[in-house]
């Protein structure tokens, strides 16, 4: 109250010689000194009825890739280097290619002008295909025998899905190899001696506990020169079984040669028995069997493996890569510093009903067969940029370009 | 006479625009900041301002845009460019004061059809208590107040 105000209201009769001092009310303030936090209700003495005091206990982060350069004095390349053992070849010398006419210094200068020039073609049916390194890569003979073992292809073995011919590693569809296909096996010891065939998926175990890999089809005991059909099929032909989300299976194809026929305990129906330790195979036949050509190639899911699931009387597997859960801070509810809301709310949001909005989201977008979608992610770009939000135009987009896997793959 | 009239005419329609475009945050009219009072009803007014600049979720964080996003942008880097772009969220005490600077009309709840806010009018995982020191619920709709348990199992909107 201000002197004016007291003498205002005050008769001079009664106004005291000093002006007194007059409480005025303090709240307001202090709330503008200290804020509205001053007047908050102290969860530490007056405790709501329903809820005990809630102690804020200190956010414990996880602890993040902590790289101690004590632990890592060696470089990369000692790092990756495997231990030197030489590898053992398990099967046949290697053929000696039949020697190629010897060029001229003038056939050579003209080669490497041709090559310059972009001319110079090759005939992919002459060259040698033979290579291990492929194999190698994939690890194929690591998986198949062991470590550190490999064998040369000395035997030429064509395997044919109709008209999908096998190479080293070569992708096909798996509704490309429902039927079995037709093998041509080269003919090398004159009418004598026997080949055994083996299909083999290396990735196609789905059996806890069982360890070993996944035989589709076993031919044995072909006499040389043969067809396929006159040797002992031990185990029926399987087209392979490449689960959904399971990435791509190698199949291989592998060929022994031995000389008396050998019968082999081998046999499978179902898609447990079919499951043996091709190592372990070997390695009890090891005296007689040996390998001389190998084919493999990769596959991975289509409609046509739940069929065959099906007719088998199995359900289909479904594998789903288990990520790992992102890493966040503790949600305040009203975080300190100004945070960008639908960024910071989707991060705490349920994964479940987060799947689920994508899901109400992609069925109501199902379109029309005879529809065509526009050319570009958003048509109308300079429209919505004005219009809408930048964080709805950004999801908008995200759901049209990088995004796009997310809200329109094939739903099972 | 008439060319002074005409003059004075000329300077104010100079000098009128000027005053009006400059409104920056350092003087906001002292009308807009502050809790006015209609006196024919005698009730609270909305301060139009924080209708138009902030939106209030339903589980009472208001969130706004980034103030001067569209100043000199050419001269700012790229992480500005997008991030400025962003809607924020206030603080608790911001958030008091815009609840307190509109009426409880604007602080109830509100459903819209094809919402695109939709999603982010609850709260998920937050383990703040729920209730006020009255027992109402600080950020969810009315309903039969129960257990935290039992409210987990069966309510996933909290």
């Amino acid at each position: 109250m201000s002197a004016a105000q007291y003498a205002r209201l005050v008769p001079k009769k009664y106004r005291s010689r000093t002006l007194p001092k007059i409480d005025r009310p303090w709240r307001p303030r202090v709330i503008a000194w200290a804020g509205p936090a001053a007047f908050y209700p102290n969860r530490f003495y007056e405790i709501d009825k329903w809820y005990k005091a809630r102690i804020d206990k200190p956010e414990k982060l996880p602890e993040m890739h902590i790289i101690d350069p004590a632990n890592h004095t060696k470089s990369l390349e000692e790092l990756l280097k495997k231990p030197e053992s030489e590898s053992i070849n398990i099967g046949f010398a290697k053929r000696e290619a039949a020697i190629k006419s010897e060029k001229s210094e003038g056939d050579r200068v003209e080669l490497e002008r041709k090559s310059r020039h972009m001319e110079l073609k090759i005939d992919i049916d002459s060259v040698d295909l033979e290579n291990l390194s492929v194999y190698r890569h994939f690890q194929v003979f690591d998986h198949l025998f062991g470590e550190n073992v490999f064998f040369e292809n000395v035997q030429r073995l064509e395997v044919d899905y109709q008209d999908n011919l096998i190479y080293s590693g070569n992708i096909l569809t798996a509704e490309s190899t429902v039927n079995r296909p037709e093998v041509s096996i080269e003919s090398v010891g004159n009418g004598k001696g026997f080949n055994t065939l083996l299909m083999v998926n290396l990735d196609g175990n789905a059996f806890e506990g069982k360890n070993g890999e996944l035989i589709h089809w076993m031919v044995s005991n072909i006499p040389d020169g043969e067809n396929v059909a006159k040797g002992k099929e031990n185990v029926e032909y399987l087209q392979p079984l490449p689960f959904y989300g399971s990435g791509y299976h190698r199949v291989a194809f592998v060929l022994f040669r031995h000389s008396q026929p050998i019968d082999f305990s081998i046999n499978g129906s179902t898609l447990e028995n079919r499951i043996h330790s091709i190592s372990e195979f070997y390695k009890s036949h090891e005296n007689v069997l040996t390998p001389s050509a190998i084919r493999f190639f990769q596959t991975s899911y289509d409609n046509s493996v739940k069929t065959a699931l099906h007719s088998l009387g199995l359900k289909s597997p479904l594998y789903e890569y288990e990520y790992r859960p992102a890493l966040k801070p503790d949600q305040r509810e009203f975080p300190e510093k100004p945070q960008p809301f639908d960024l910071y709310l989707d991060m705490y949001r349920d994964p479940k009903e987060v799947e689920k909005e994508i899901l109400e989201r992609r069925l109501s977008e199902i379109k029309l067969d005879n529809v065509e979608e526009p050319e570009w992610i958003d048509p109308d770009y300079v429209e919505n940029k004005k219009k809408l939000p930048a964080w709805l135009h950004s999801k908008q987009l995200e759901r049209k370009g990088v995004g796009y896997a997310k809200y329109h793959n094939d739903v099972l | 006479m008439l060319t002074r009239s005409a003059i004075t005419s000329l300077c104010t329609v100079r000098q009128a625009p000027i005053a009006v475009a400059a409104r920056g945050i350092a003087n906001i009219p002292a009308h807009e900041y502050h809790i006015r009072f209609d006196q024919r009803v005698g009730r609270k007014r909305p301060a139009q301002d924080v209708l138009d600049r902030f939106k209030r979720l339903n589980n009472g964080m208001w969130i706004h845009a980034h103030p001067g996003r569209h100043k000199l942008r050419y001269m700012k880097d790229d992480t500005w460019q997008k991030t400025s772009l962003y809607y924020e969220t206030c603080t608790k005490e911001q958030c008091e004061i815009l609840d307190k600077l509109v009426t409880p009309f604007w602080l109830r709840q509100k459903h819209y059809p094809n919402d695109p806010y939709s999603a982010y009018h609850v709260r998920h995982n937050i383990n703040s208590p729920r209730v006020d020191d009255r027992g109402n619920f600080v950020r969810e709709r009315k309903k039969v107040l129960m257990d935290d348990s039992t409210s987990n199992r069966f309510f996933a909107d909290h």
